[in-house]
């Protein structure tokens, strides 16, 4: 058995994976060599120390306060995820309706005709009006993607919508995910 | 390995594990309680500082109840909740790098809380644990890990594959480094923590038994009959 040979064997030997066969070898070339025999008896003595060392056992009342850590974080996340997406629904539809205004040009003063409406003396005309003038903006935002899909600033805007609301996303997560920590921590 | 014990337990867990995932709060500080030990000592071992161990565990709780639901019940919760107490406390031990903190800098060693039977020997134990911490934070956090989870949890190079996630030839070598390391680490540092031949078989004879009770040899043993 070479000297090499024996260090692999060392493994094996320490976790009970060694053939008889292969034992009987091993001892022999232990006799012979005096550094491998040497790094044998250190390794069964790191062997020794490490079985022996004692599991760290934490505060007396650390369970209770980790499970009440953990079972509290998963109360507020289901408390967060619901106000999220409907943040997040929200932000899509505004920048929907920002980008159908924009390109449809002449409903965006629809839109601001709609602020002025309380303050008409008549307020059912203004509110029948503004339904009116939302109806036709709807119809118009339509109209806008319908045609706007084929047309060449379609995509270049649909990805620039994209990467913003990852971007609110990404910021809105990290947000979190601190007061998440912070709460943890005590 | 007492097989009727580890099923028992085994089927135990699965139970708390369901009952969890149902919303029953009692069933998740079950597993909490049973863990609560193994999972602290791995962060222990890992970080070196008790209070962080205790943040850690703390943390990997949380994600465990986070993760419930990705549980696959064919693979041993063990395996599972050690995994995500291993990955925390590697990313940890990366960020405490990243931070440029060194040992040094590392608060002061609190004592352990030893299963010792009587006082002094109690106090002798919980001294030496302290010291053999300090050998075991020199060693590199790769091959400190498969080192702590071969000695403290018994487990088995497929086991710690299954853990780490690295592959078999990976842990073999990490395990053997580790070893030789820490055998030139206590030679430098603490030579007189090597135990003499009459010792070594002494403790071999003692040690045996406690590691019959699996995962976390005594903790985990004592936690579940806690319960």
């Amino acid at each position: 058995m070479t000297c090499q040979e024996a260090q692999e064997h060392m493994m094996g030997a320490l976790d009970g994976h060694m053939p008889d066969t292969e034992r009987l070898r091993f001892q022999d070339h232990l006799q012979l060599c005096r550094e491998c025999a040497q790094t044998w008896l250190a390794l069964q003595q790191v062997d020794a120390v490490l079985r022996a060392a004692p599991m760290a056992t934490p505060p007396a009342n650390f369970a209770r306060r980790a499970s009440r850590a953990a079972l509290e974080t998963g109360q507020r996340q289901h408390r967060i995820v619901g106000p999220l997406l409907l943040g997040v629904g929200g932000l899509l539809v505004s920048l929907l309706f920002v980008f159908s205004a924009l390109l449809s040009g002449g409903s965006m003063v629809a839109v601001l005709t709609l602020l002025l409406f309380g303050q008409l003396p008549g307020m059912t005309e203004a509110l029948i009006e503004g339904m009116w003038l939302l109806l036709r903006m709807v119809w118009v935002a339509v109209d806008v993607w319908r045609t706007a899909f084929w047309g060449p600033l379609f995509w270049p805007v649909v990805a620039l919508v994209a990467f913003s609301a990852a971007i609110w996303l990404a910021m809105t997560y990290i947000t979190l995910r601190r007061s998440w920590a912070a709460a943890t921590v005590r | 390995m007492n097989d009727p014990d580890m099923a028992a337990r085994q089927h135990q867990e699965r139970m708390w594990v369901e009952a969890a995932l149902a919303g029953d709060e009692r069933a998740f500080e079950q597993l909490v309680a049973a863990y609560a030990t193994p999972v602290y000592n791995l962060a222990y071992r890992m970080l070196g500082d008790p209070a962080e161990a205790e943040d850690a565990a703390q943390e990997t709780f949380i994600r465990v109840y986070r993760r419930l639901h990705t549980y696959d019940p064919s693979r041993k919760f063990s395996s599972w909740i050690l995994s995500i107490a291993s990955h925390h406390c590697i990313d940890r031990l990366r960020r405490r790098r990243h931070r440029h903190v060194s040992l040094e800098e590392m608060p002061p060693w609190k004592p352990l809380v030893s299963q010792a039977p009587d006082p002094e020997e109690r106090a002798v134990a919980r001294d030496e644990s302290a010291r053999l911490q300090a050998l075991l934070d020199d060693l590199p956090p790769d091959y400190r890990l498969p080192l702590v989870l071969h000695y403290w949890y018994g487990l088995s190079y497929n086991e710690i594959c299954e853990v780490t996630g690295l592959s078999l030839s990976a842990v073999k070598t990490r395990l053997h480094r580790a070893r030789l390391k820490f055998a030139d680490i206590m030679r430098a540092r603490a030579p007189d923590l090597i135990p003499s031949a009459g010792e070594r078989r002494k403790r071999a004879a003692r040690k045996a038994p406690a590691e019959a009770n699996g995962v976390g040899r005594a903790g985990t043993a004592d936690a579940h009959r806690a319960v």
